[in-house]
């Protein structure tokens, strides 16, 4: 399984323009073995095309490199999916450590946490139903 | 009134959790003489008053609850305008009322929170997306403004557009 975020973001580059290889690299500014391993990985995948250029004058033919039609779909299904992702902050973490806390306490004088949450949850579905009311009376 | 988790069900998702968050306009003085009252009357509270701290925590141990009571909540500002925009609930059934910040204050204060999360973030934006349209969007940038989160909350306003 490749690197997904450095994968998009090499596939990214070379949609908007056609990039030599040591140009994608300047870009990335990463490992250079691993974004050439990478870059053979797209290759095979044909997510990326590499074309030789023998357009120079002097020095030898340049490798670029452009997006195929393939690596668009994945930059757009990457884009998408990253929305998705599931985010969480060490202000969360320390809130979900709180909160088994308490119902560590719950249990260790023989309530069960469970039915605490069934009388929070009426509390929330009465707090719902009653704002519902009132707002609409408004 | 109420505010934190327990005011989300009044405008976005329905969320429970055992976090109760209440607000007071109370200065510090009458806010030491509740904590004190309070005291009296059984609860514990972990720790001494003091003029800078933004709430106080009571704990019922023979319930084993917790409720925090706000006197400075996180980009609330204790105004007319505030005070008109609470809506009255029943948490209890038709027995007991008591009001809940409004969701414009809500957001901010969700946003504003120092112990901010990325749970917090989709409180606010589940208020956005599920009163998009019936919010007053001015008083909302406004207080936004106030508390300085203006970047995030149009963040969230364009979520909800997509």
């Amino acid at each position: 399984m490749f690197e997904i975020d450095l994968a998009a973001k090499i596939l990214s580059y070379c949609d908007e323009n056609e990039l030599a290889v040591s140009d994608l690299i300047r870009k990335v500014s990463g490992n250079h073995d691993k974004t050439m391993a990478l870059v053979r990985e797209l290759e095979e995948r044909t997510l990326l095309l590499p074309r030789i250029s023998r357009n120079h004058s002097v020095g030898r033919p340049r490798k670029l490199l452009r997006t195929t039609p393939l690596g668009k779909q994945f930059i757009t299904e990457y884009n998408r999916l990253h929305d998705l992702f599931l985010r969480s902050n060490d202000n969360d973490l320390n809130k979900a450590i709180h909160q088994a806390e308490l119902a560590q306490r719950l249990v260790e004088i023989g309530l069960y946490p469970y039915e605490r949450f069934q009388e929070l949850n009426e509390i929330v579905q009465n707090i719902a139903r009653s704002a519902k009311i009132e707002q609409h009376t408004r | 009134m109420l505010i934190g988790d327990y005011a989300l069900p009044a405008y976005g998702q329905l969320r429970t959790t055992q976090d109760i968050d209440i607000a007071i306009a109370a200065s510090y003085e009458r806010s030491t003489k509740l904590q004190g009252e309070l005291v009296q009357l059984g609860y514990q509270i972990p720790t001494p008053p003091s003029p800078d701290a933004p709430l106080f925590l009571v704990a019922d141990l023979k319930m084993k609850l917790e409720v925090e009571i706000w006197t400075k909540p996180d980009g609330v500002v204790f105004d007319s305008e505030l005070l008109r925009r609470r809506v009255k609930v029943r948490p209890f059934g038709d027995d007991f009322e008591m009001f809940v910040i409004g969701p414009e204050d809500f957001i901010v204060n969700k946003l504003a929170r120092q112990d901010r999360g990325v749970q917090d973030e989709q409180d606010a934006l589940s208020v956005l997306a599920r009163r998009k349209g019936k919010l007053d969007y001015e008083y909302l940038r406004h207080r936004a403004k106030q508390a300085g989160v203006t970047g995030l909350l149009h963040t969230l306003i364009e979520k909800t557009d997509v």
